[in-house]
C-alpha cells in the first residue's frame, strides 16, 4: 500500500466534508429561525400531554401563544394553579386563578337499560349512534361505545360492573376531550367542588323512561322541592342542577325515588351497581 | 432515453421492487411515522426530496470523483456524508417553512440519515447505471420514483392505521403487533407485481 492511497482518500473526503460544511453553514444562515427562549421554557413547564383543554394544537403552540400573542396563562387545566404560577413567574405576570374542573357523564343506565337490537359492528359510539338511532332503547342514554374512554389522554375513564363508563375524579384533568367526542352530549365539565350530580339526560316522560331504564329520571320533581337553595329545576321532564346555586348539601340524593342523583362523597360506585340484583335482568 | 424506459423505471421502483414492500428497506419511519396521514405525507415528501437529490449527487460523486481516483471502497462513507448533509438541509428548511410539520416528524426527520432506503437507492444506482448512457438522468429518476414508492407505502399504511383505531383488536395484538401483521399482508399483496416483465 502506497502513501498516495492514504493521501487521496483522506484528501477526497476532506474536500467533500469541507464543501458540504460550507454549504450547510451558509444555508443555516439563510434559513435561520429566531426563537424566543421563553417559549421552550414554558413548554417544558406545561404538562406536555397535548390534551387540548387550552384550545391550542399542543403544549408547544400554547407556549408560543403565551409569549407572542400574550395569551392568558390560566388555560392549562391539567397543570392547574401550580403551572400557572410558574408561568407567571417566568413571564413577570400576575398569576390567574384556575378552578379545577372534572368531567361528569350524565347517564348511568347504558348497560342496564333495554336494548333496541344487538349491535355487532365497529365498537365506537359515534358509529353506533348512526345505526337506527343507537342500540339502546333510551334515546338519550349512553351507547357503550367508549369513544370517551379512548379519547381520554390520562385514562381517567373506566368501565364499571355494568360496562358503563365513569370518570375517576382524582385522575380527571378537565381537558374536555370526552365532552366533544360523546355523540349524545352526555358529558359535562363541572367544578370539582360540586360533587352531587343527576346521572340522567333523558327528556322522555316518566312513564316512557321507566319502560326502558330502571335508573332514569322520571321527572317526579321531588328533588326540586327538597332543594333548600332552589338549585334544581325541571327541564322537559328532566331535573337539572344549577351548579352556580348548588351548595352540595345532598338533600336531593335522599329523596330521589329512582336513585339517579349521585353523591360522589358517599359512594365511589356508580348507582347502576346496587341496582343490578334488583330489577335489571328482567328488563 | 425513451418514454418506455422511464415508465419501466417507474413501475419497477414504485410497484415491482418497492423499497418497503419488496426490498424491506427503511422500515423504521414506515412503522414510526405512519400513525396519521398528514405526518406520513410530510415524511414522504421529505424522503422524496432526500432520495432524489442524494441519487443525483451520489452518482456524480461516484462517476467523476471516486472512480477516477480509484477510491470506490470509500463509497459508503462518501454517500453517508452526502445524505447526512441533505437531511440536515431538509431539517433546516422544514423548521423555517413548516414548523408544525417539523415538530410532528420529530426524531424521525434526522433519522432519514440512517434510513437504509436512501443509501440503498444510491448503491442500486451505481451498480445498475454506472456505465450506461444517460446514467445520471436514470439514477435521478430512479431516486425520485423510489421516493414516490416510499410515500405510497406510507400513505397506504397510515390510511389503514387510522381505520385500525376503530377496529376491535384482540388484547395481545394491540399496538405494534397488528401493525406488523398489516405490513406483512400488504407486502404479500405487492408480491403480486413481481411477475411483471418490463
Amino acid at each position: 500500500m502506497s502513501i498516495e492511497v492514504i493521501i487521496y482518500s483522506t484528501g477526497a473526503l476532506l474536500l467533500l466534508g469541507i464543501g458540504f460544511g460550507i454549504a450547510l453553514s451558509l444555508s443555516s444562515k439563510l434559513l435561520r429561525v429566531e426563537e424566543d427562549p421563553r417559549i421552550k421554557n414554558i413548554s417544558d413547564i406545561l404538562p406536555n400531554i397535548t390534551c387540548g383543554a387550552c384550545g391550542f394544537a399542543g403544549c408547544f403552540s400554547y407556549a408560543e401563544a403565551i409569549v407572542t400573542k400574550k395569551e392568558k396563562i390560566n388555560l392549562c387545566m391539567p397543570g392547574g394553579e401550580k403551572t400557572s404560577k410558574k408561568i407567571a413567574d417566568l413571564m413577570g405576570m400576575a398569576p390567574d386563578s384556575i378552578e379545577k374542573k372534572v368531567a361528569v357523564i350524565h347517564c348511568c343506565g347504558g348497560g342496564i337499560g333495554r336494548k333496541k337490537y344487538d349491535y355487532s359492528g365497529v365498537k365506537d359510539c359515534r358509529i353506533i349512534n348512526m345505526v337506527a338511532g343507537g342500540s339502546v332503547e333510551c334515546g338519550y342514554g349512553c351507547l357503550m361505545g367508549y369513544a370517551c374512554l379512548k379519547s381520554c389522554p390520562v385514562h381517567a375513564i373506566k368501565k364499571n360492573e355494568n360496562q358503563m363508563p365513569y370518570v375517576i375524579r382524582d385522575k380527571c384533568i378537565g381537558c374536555g376531550r370526552c365532552v366533544n367526542t360523546c355523540p349524545r352530549n352526555l358529558i359535562e365539565l363541572v367544578e370539582d367542588a360540586k360533587k352531587v350530580h343527576i346521572l340522567c339526560s333523558s327528556h322522555d316522560r316518566g312513564a316512557d323512561v321507566i319502560k326502558v331504564c330502571s335508573v332514569g329520571c322520571i321527572g317526579c320533581g321531588k328533588c326540586v322541592q327538597a332543594c333548600p337553595f332552589n338549585a334544581i329545576r325541571m327541564e322537559n321532564n328532566l331535573a337539572v342542577i344549577d351548579y352556580s346555586k348548588c351548595k352540595v348539601c345532598g338533600k336531593c340524593v335522599e329523596v330521589c325515588p329512582v336513585k339517579v342523583i349521585y353523591d360522589w362523597r358517599k359512594n365511589f360506585i356508580m348507582p347502576g351497581k346496587q341496582r343490578k340484583s334488583e330489577k335489571t335482568n328482567e328488563l | 432515453m425513451t418514454l418506455g424506459q422511464i415508465i419501466a423505471l417507474f413501475m419497477g421502483s414504485v410497484f415491482v421492487q418497492n423499497f418497503i414492500f419488496s426490498r424491506f428497506l427503511g422500515l423504521c419511519p414506515y412503522v414510526g411515522v405512519s400513525k396519521d396521514t398528514p405526518s406520513a405525507m410530510g415524511m414522504g415528501f421529505a424522503v422524496v426530496f432526500v432520495m432524489t437529490t442524494a441519487s443525483a449527487v451520489t452518482w456524480i460523486l461516484y462517476r467523476y470523483i471516486l472512480i477516477p481516483f480509484d477510491l470506490t471502497y470509500l463509497k459508503i462513507v462518501a454517500f453517508i456524508l452526502v445524505i447526512a448533509s441533505f437531511v440536515q438541509f431538509v431539517e433546516m428548511f422544514l423548521k423555517k417553512t413548516f414548523p408544525a410539520l417539523h415538530r410532528s416528524l420529530g426524531i424521525y426527520l434526522p433519522l432519514i440519515t440512517t434510513n437504509c432506503a436512501v443509501l440503498g437507492v444510491a448503491f442500486l444506482n451505481i451498480t445498475q447505471f454506472e456505465s450506461e448512457s444517460y446514467g445520471f438522468a436514470k439514477s435521478t429518476l430512479q431516486g425520485f420514483f423510489a421516493g414516490i414508492g416510499f410515500m405510497l407505502a406510507m400513505l397506504i399504511m397510515s390510511g389503514i392505521r387510522e381505520k385500525l383505531e376503530y377496529a376491535e383488536i384482540p388484547e395481545p395484538m394491540k399496538g405494534l403487533a397488528i401493525v406488523f401483521v398489516t405490513a406483512g399482508l400488504i407486502s404479500i399483496a405487492f408480491l403480486g407485481f413481481s411477475g411483471f416483465k418490463l
